[in-house]
C-alpha cells in the first residue's frame, strides 16, 4: 500500500505530536517523525505543515540564534495546539479501531 | 582538505536549489515565501549532511528531495497554500502566446538533440561569468549616461574605456557585480522577483551592442589622445577633426603677446578666409585639464555687442570645473549662466614673453646674420 496517501491525512497530527514532545526546527521535526518510523515522510510537506499550523495558531514559534551556521526557527505547541492533538488523537484512535475491526473481521470471515 | 572542498560544494548547491524552489513560489507574496523558505538553506543543508555519509552523489539536492518545482509544489500544498499556476495572472494576447508556444515547441526539440545535455552543462556552469559580463555591460552604460546627459558628471567624472581608472569607478562596478552575482543567486529580492535577474539578463543583452560601439569608440579615438602631456585633454565629447593641433595635439587656448611681449586680453582670431578660429568645440561642455593645475577646468565664450557668442576671443576665459552648477536648473544652452563665480584667464605660459625688435630698426639675435647693418641703411630711401 502506498502509504504516502495514507501519511498526507495524518501528517498534522503526527507533526502535533512530535513537536508537543518537545519544541524542534524544521529539519528536526522530520528527523524525528523519520526515526518515530515514518520513513516516507517528504521533508517539504512536513515544513509546509509546521508553517500551516503556525498560521493556524496551533503552534508557537521563536528564532534560536546559533553560533556556528544559521539561525533557527522552532516551533513549539500552545494550548491551541494541544486542544487540536488531542481532539485528533481520538478521531485516529476511533478511526484505527474501526479500520481494524473491519479488516480483522473481513480477515476472519 | 576534501571534506572542506565538498561542503563548500554542497553549500552551493543548496543555494542554487534553494533559489530554484523561491523562484517557484513566486507567485504568492513576498512575506509568504518568506515564511515558507526562511530555513530552508539550512534544513536542506541538514538533510544533505544526514544522508550523505562521503556519498557524491547524495550531494546533489535534486537526487536528495526530486525537482526544485516538486519541492516547492509539496511545501505548497502542505501549507494549505494554492496551487502554482504557470500562466500568469493576466494572459498575454493571442500573438504573445502563439510567439511563445512556437518558442517552447522549438526549445523543447532543441532539447531532444544529443548536444544539448552538455550545452545546457555548460552554460549552467558559466553563468557566473555572465553575471560579471551583465555588471560590466551595467557600468560601461552607466558611464555612457553620465557623459550623454551631463548628470553627476562632475563627481563620477567618467570615462570611456570600459576599465575602471578612479576609485570611485571601481566601487561603482564592484558594487554592479555583487548585485549582479546576487540577483543571478536569487539573493536580494531575486526570489521574490524571480524576474529581476532574467529582465537584467535581457536588458544587458540589448545593451551590448551599444555599450560594444561606445567603448570600441572611445578607444579609437582615444588613441590620440593616449600620449597627451603638456596640454588639455579633452574629457568626452571633442570631435578630434576640429580645433587647432599643434605638434600633434590639441590646443585648448591660446594666448597672445604684443611686441613688448606684455600679454594681450581679448584677441580676435580668424583665418585667411574670415572664419573664427575656435581652439574647443564643445561649447564649453567639457572640462579640459590645463598643466600644471590640479583641477579641470571649463571654458566660456566671449559675445560680441549683438549679443552672439564668440569662442575665438583668446585667452579664452574659464574658470574650474567645480564652479559652474552642472545640475543646470534652468536647462541653458549657454555655460556662462551655470558658472557660480566670474570667468577668469586660466595661468599663462609665461608672465612676458621676447620683445620683438620693429623690422628694419635694428637686428635681433634671430635675424640672418648674412644682412649687414649697412644694408638696411642704404636699403631705406
Amino acid at each position: 500500500m502506498d502509504t504516502t496517501q495514507l501519511l498526507k491525512g495524518v501528517l498534522d497530527v503526527a507533526v502535533l505530536a512530535v513537536v508537543a514532545e518537545e519544541d524542534g526546527y524544521g529539519y528536526d521535526v522530520v528527523r524525528r517523525l523519520r526515526a518515530a518510523g515514518l520513513a516516507e515522510v517528504g521533508d517539504a510537506s512536513v515544513y509546509g505543515t509546521l508553517r500551516r499550523l503556525y498560521s493556524q495558531g496551533a503552534l508557537t514559534s521563536y528564532v534560536v540564534p546559533s553560533d556556528e551556521g544559521p539561525h533557527r526557527k522552532y516551533y513549539g505547541i500552545n494550548a491551541q495546539g494541544r486542544a487540536m492533538l488531542d481532539a485528533q488523537r481520538t478521531d485516529w484512535r476511533e478511526f484505527a479501531g474501526t479500520m481494524s475491526r473491519l479488516l480483522d473481521g473481513k480477515a476472519a470471515a | 582538505m576534501n571534506g572542506t572542498r565538498a561542503h563548500e560544494r554542497a553549500r552551493e548547491a543548496v543555494g542554487r536549489y534553494a533559489a530554484e524552489v523561491r523562484r517557484h513560489l513566486a507567485d504568492l507574496p513576498p512575506d509568504q515565501v518568506d515564511d515558507l523558505t526562511d530555513d530552508l538553506e539550512a534544513d536542506l543543508a541538514d538533510a544533505i549532511a544526514d544522508g550523505a555519509d562521503g556519498d557524491e552523489g547524495a550531494v546533489d539536492p535534486a537526487v536528495r528531495f526530486g525537482t526544485p518545482g516538486a519541492y516547492a509544489e509539496e511545501l505548497r500544498a502542505a501549507a494549505g497554500l494554492p496551487h502554482g499556476s504557470p500562466a500568469s495572472a493576466k494572459p498575454w494576447p493571442a500573438r504573445v502566446q502563439r510567439l511563445r508556444s512556437a518558442g517552447a515547441r522549438a526549445a523543447a526539440a532543441a532539447r531532444r538533440q544529443p548536444w544539448a545535455e552538455p550545452v545546457a552543462r555548460a552554460a549552467t556552469d558559466l553563468r557566473p561569468l555572465w553575471w560579471v559580463v551583465r555588471a560590466w555591460i551595467g557600468y560601461q552604460a552607466l558611464m555612457w549616461v553620465v557623459i550623454q546627459t551631463g548628470w553627476l558628471v562632475r563627481y563620477v567624472q567618467p570615462d570611456r574605456h570600459g576599465l575602471p581608472q578612479r576609485t570611485l569607478h571601481w566601487a561603482i562596478l564592484l558594487l554592479l557585480v555583487l548585485v549582479s552575482v546576487q540577483w543571478g543567486r536569487g539573493r536580494w529580492g531575486a526570489a521574490q522577483l524571480p524576474r529581476l535577474s532574467r529582465t537584467a539578463s535581457v536588458v544587458a543583452l540589448v545593451l551590448v551592442v551599444p555599450v560594444a560601439v561606445f567603448t570600441y569608440e572611445s578607444r579609437f579615438y582615444g588613441a590620440a589622445y593616449a600620449d597627451v602631456q603638456y596640454v588639455e585633454v579633452p574629457v568626452a565629447g571633442a570631435q578630434p577633426e576640429d580645433g587647432v593641433w599643434v605638434d600633434g595635439v590639441q590646443v585648448s587656448n591660446l594666448f597672445v603677446y604684443d611686441a613688448a611681449g606684455e600679454p594681450l586680453a581679448d584677441v580676435q582670431v580668424f583665418d585667411d578666409r574670415g572664419r573664427p578660429v575656435r581652439t574647443t568645440t564643445d561649447d564649453g561642455w567639457s572640462s579640459w585639464s590645463l598643466p600644471g593645475v590640479e583641477q579641470p577646468w571649463a571654458f566660456v565664450p566671449a559675445a560680441d555687442d549683438d549679443g552672439r557668442l564668440r569662442w575665438n576671443v583668446y585667452p579664452l576665459q574659464g574658470a574650474p570645473y567645480d564652479d559652474f552648477d552642472w545640475s543646470n536648473p534652468d536647462g541653458t544652452r549657454d555655460t556662462r549662466e551655470l558658472l557660480e563665480a566670474d570667468p577668469r584667464t586660466p595661468p599663462l605660459p609665461f608672465a612676458k614673453a621676447p620683445t620683438i625688435v620693429p623690422g628694419g630698426q635694428d637686428e635681433g639675435p634671430g635675424e640672418p646674420t648674412s644682412t649687414a647693418p649697412g644694408d638696411a641703411v642704404t636699403a631705406a630711401p
